[in-house]
């Protein structure tokens, strides 16, 4: 997305939380179409099952809502919103720290009794389809071992696609912090993809 | 040090209340008095009397209190070095952003730091490469980067880059086939009884209902009408020519009926919003066909024999029959009834067109 399309997103979810705080609560469900699937892939990698996710998200939207009054106009909605999910998320994650990954990876791919990963429908190319599961199995893996802050960090940016100054919005912290941050993350899932290939 | 992990945890909870707004005021109160006697806080005056500021409301950037008291809370070792660290930063006033602070006070003590407090050369350099991935070095920066770009540095580029597309690969493929309607659910958790409401619709709808009523109403006749021009258009299965008079639009629309209704078109129409739509379309059709077809009254003659009508003009001759051509056919006289039953068909399409008009007991004209 460029930045006029930005600008005019940013326009538009003005337009819409200015509704609802006008006392028009319906207009809040242009913002929930519009967000939800970016913020439930967000909280997705952060807390790896579907369930939990999908709570989440949909408390993400609520907590945004009954806050709606403490959310300066001037800013974006979207990164207001992703901070709420993401500190619930993280919050989520701290209060359940044994995490349910072998949930969620049975919709990507489930291992068997012999360590190969086995697949609940075959796609056209079956060894491609594979190994781009078994792939997509890893890196959500190797993310999942990250901190939640690096994690929550490089899902801003590598998923969401958010500039450094929209992450700094987010996260409240300055740009070279998530020049830095972010450096560290990636240097992180790097090093985590290395340790699972040896 | 002592790590009293109920109050811990307490704490824990109660920081993330106040931080989504859902603390109450005895909840506050109970916050302030543990983090009052948290021994890890004790020192940190500055930090307490922000975070009472916090609790209460007064400043609006409280998530950085939070956060900086969550992270002296979650210290355990070297804590000393790292309060000597953050005091010497509040002392000074140059902490301008707590959470850098914090990353910075973490890069000290803990195993795996958001940051490194002393990046190396290197580490600097790549965190420019990092940034460049990004799309975020000026261009005096890419200038001044290029130059110390070898093998090592662009591969790690392609790495990082690379990571990043699959990590966005795999989620998509995880949450690729989730249908998120979370809009109810909100609805219902933030008060609206229907979800589905839209403000200052109703009015508009009313208005709309009473104009389509209007507009829509026919008499019995135009129904009729409308139903033979929609058979019009549907396939159907060529009739014989030796029929009696009237049984072969019966005939004609039972066999029509079946093919329609196992046809797609059928089960399409099957919805009562689109029958009233195709029922709409179909008169308008037909009024054009009756009223408004110059080929019906006046010649084209610039285009003979392309289409053909049959007129049959004796009831009940049920012999040979003759096809004009379409400039030849003439209305002569249009008159309207009640009780006259207008049937408009064709075989199939390039083939002749039928128009029969049933009088009832008077027979019927094909």
């Amino acid at each position: 997305m460029d930045s006029s399309d930005r600008t005019k997103q940013q326009a538009h979810d003005r337009a819409l939380v200015e509704a609802v705080l006008a006392g028009d609560a319906t207009a809040y469900r242009g913002l929930v179409e519009r967000y939800q699937r970016r913020v439930y892939a967000l909280i997705v990698g952060m807390v790896r099952d579907r369930e939990e996710a999908r709570d989440l998200t949909q408390e993400a939207f609520i907590k945004a809502y009954r806050n709606l009054d403490r959310f300066r106009l001037e800013s974006s909605f979207y990164t207001w919103l992703y901070r709420i999910a993401m500190n619930l998320a993280i919050d989520h994650l701290r209060k359940h720290k044994k995490r349910r990954a072998s949930e969620f990876d049975e919709g990507i791919a489930s291992k068997g009794d012999d360590g190969e990963l086995h697949h609940g429908h075959i796609a056209n190319n079956p060894s491609k389809e594979l190994e781009r599961k078994q792939l997509s199995g890893r890196i959500l893996d190797a993310l999942d071992k990250l901190s939640p802050e690096h994690k929550r960090i490089i899902l801003l940016r590598e998923v969401e696609g958010l500039s450094y100054k929209e992450i700094a919005d987010t996260l409240e912290c300055a740009e070279g912090t998530v020049m830095s941050r972010l450096f560290y993350a990636r240097k992180k899932l790097q090093q985590q993809l290395s340790d699972e290939r040896a | 040090m002592s790590h009293n992990e109920p109050v811990m945890e307490r704490l824990d909870v109660l920081l993330m209340r106040v931080v989504d707004g859902e603390a109450s005021e005895a909840e506050r109160l109970e916050l302030l008095d543990l983090a009052d006697a948290e021994p890890r806080l004790a020192e940190l005056r500055d930090l307490r009397g922000r975070l009472r500021q916090a609790v209460f409301g007064q400043v609006s950037e409280h998530l950085d209190v939070v956060g900086e008291v969550l992270s002296a809370l979650t210290l355990v070792d070297g804590w000393e070095e790292a309060a000597d660290e953050l005091r010497s930063e509040l002392r000074s006033g140059l902490a301008e952003d707590s959470l850098d602070l914090a990353d910075r006070v973490m890069a000290q003590l803990s195993a795996e730091p958001l940051i490194q407090e002393q990046p190396s050369e290197r580490d600097l350099l790549e965190m420019q490469l990092s940034a460049m991935v990004d799309g975020e070095l000026s261009a005096a920066e890419r200038v001044g980067l290029a130059a110390r770009l070898g093998p090592a540095q662009l591969n790690l580029m392609t790495v990082w880059a690379d990571q990043g597309r699959q990590l966005r690969e795999g989620l998509a493929e995880a949450v690729k086939h989730e249908e998120l309607t979370l809009w109810a659910g909100v609805a219902e958790q933030i008060g609206l009884a229907d979800p589905e409401h839209v403000p200052g619709w109703e009015p508009v709808a009313q208005a709309l209902r009473e104009a389509l009523a209007e507009y829509a109403q026919l008499t019995a006749s135009q129904e009729v009408a409308m139903t033979a021009a929609i058979m019009n258009g549907l396939p159907l299965v060529e009739p014989a020519l030796d029929f009696e008079p009237g049984s072969m639009a019966a005939d004609a629309d039972t066999e029509s009926e079946d093919a329609f209704e196992n046809s797609g078109l059928g089960r399409l129409f099957s919805s009562p919003g689109l029958q009233w739509a195709a029922a709409l379309a179909a008169g308008v059709l037909l009024a054009l066909f009756v009223f408004g077809n110059p080929q019906v009254d006046s010649p084209v003659a610039d285009q003979p024999g392309q289409d053909r009508v049959a007129l049959v003009t004796e009831p009940g001759d049920t012999g040979a029959m003759e096809f004009l051509e379409v400039n030849d056919a003439e209305v002569e006289e249009l008159e309207s009834a009640d009780d006259v039953m207008v049937q408009v068909f064709q075989i199939e399409d390039g083939a002749p067109m039928f128009l029969m008009i049933d009088e009832g007991d008077e027979g019927a004209t094909l």
